[in-house]
């Protein structure tokens, strides 16, 4: 993984470098885990190193944009947060979709989306 | 009906516009250019988020395109069938071909979306519907001008010369051909005559009016001849031909 893509943002935004050089970090650990970390959400991100979530979700976008993760919606069933679908873009997501928990189909009023990084392989 | 999606922030799901609040509100924190970057971010990733609208299988567009385009060859042969439509008439064809306009527009790729001067919003279909509906044509405009008078050719005696006189006129009035060319007459005269007194034809072919209404009249060119001059001929008819070419001239 060449986490060095990510260094001329450092020049770009001064404000956000030891963000950077914190996700860097963050995703070097993540490609090494043998299972792999399936997906990284801005929240969780925020959370383990307190910085907002704006720029945690910045971040991760700048990643994506030099390909070192993918972006991806992961949609939930708003009643138990059962992942019920991992799309690449906003307009695959259909209108309803089944959980396959309950074996229910949830339609778009009853589901949210996670906007997730999936660590490129 | 277009629904936006839910989003998780903050660990837990908000919609749509919750999202943009609570991301602009932390990139207001920040100074320039991470905040403009942020901004931009946030602008990208939620403003065109319009989903879940239903689309148009193929079947739906065609069949709406195809009755648009029915209705499009519809008001063109209405076009032909009545070249001198009525006020009324001209209105009712200018919604079909409208409508018939918003319909087909689904054959046509892309979007519009317009903002009237009354700030009346409209987009795709229903845009072209206002669009066409307030911004009627200049050639149009002229043409229902032109048709709100009445032309008269007026015969009435052998020593004085035909008359041409132009009056407004309500196309889409409800009274009598016959009194309303007789109250224009009397106008112009300044004095009031006798609905006997004069004999009433169409230019065009020289019928005789009698009970014809204004509103289903297509042609205001008129032909009045007295009553005592038209007895001077063998019947109405010869008064008529022998008028007619007089007023062609004038």
């Amino acid at each position: 993984m060449e986490l060095s893509r990510l260094e001329k943002y450092k020049n770009q935004f001064k404000e956000l470098e030891p963000k950077i050089s914190y996700l860097q970090s963050y995703l070097e650990n993540a490609s090494r885990e043998v299972h792999g970390i399936a997906l990284i959400t801005p929240y969780e991100v925020s959370s383990q190193s307190g910085m907002d979530e704006m720029s945690a979700l910045f971040v991760l976008s700048l990643a994506a944009k030099e390909h070192l993760v993918s972006k991806r919606y992961a949609v939930f069933a708003e009643d138990d947060n059962t992942l019920i679908g991992e799309f690449p873009n906003k307009s695959e997501i259909p209108e309803r979709i089944n959980n396959p928990e309950t074996g229910k189909d949830i339609d778009s009023e009853h589901y949210y989306v996670e906007i997730s990084f999936e660590v490129a392989k | 009906m277009s629904k936006y999606l839910k989003y998780s922030v903050g660990g837990k799901p908000v919609t749509r516009l919750e999202a943009i609040a609570y991301y602009t509100k932390q990139a207001e924190n920040y100074a320039e250019p991470e905040k403009s970057a942020f901004l931009e971010m946030i602008s990208q990733e939620f403003q065109n988020d319009r989903k879940m609208e239903k689309s148009r299988s193929v079947w739906e567009t065609w069949v709406q395109g195809g009755v648009g385009i029915i209705l499009l060859l519809f008001s063109v042969y209405m076009a032909f069938l009545v070249p001198n439509p009525t006020r009324y008439q001209s209105g009712v064809l200018w919604v079909l071909v409208a409508m018939a306009a918003a319909l087909s527009i689904v054959l046509v790729t892309g979007s519009i979306e317009i903002t009237n001067k009354w700030g009346i919003k409209a987009a795709g279909g229903c845009a072209i519907f206002v669009m066409m509906f307030f911004y009627v044509p200049k050639i149009y405009d002229k043409t229902s001008h032109e048709q709100s008078k009445i032309n008269l050719y007026v015969a009435i005696s052998t020593t004085s010369k035909m008359q041409k006189i132009s009056a407004d006129f309500n196309p889409s009035s409800t009274e009598k051909m016959t009194v309303v060319v007789r109250k224009c007459f009397d106008q112009y005269t300044g004095q009031p005559g006798d609905d006997s007194s004069y004999i009433s034809y169409r230019k065009s072919d020289g019928k005789i009016y009698s009970t014809e209404i204004c509103s289903q009249e297509q042609e205001h060119y008129i032909l009045m001849i007295s009553a005592a001059l038209a007895g001077t001929f063998p019947g109405k008819r010869q008064a008529y031909l022998h008028y007619k070419p007089i007023a062609d001239s004038l």
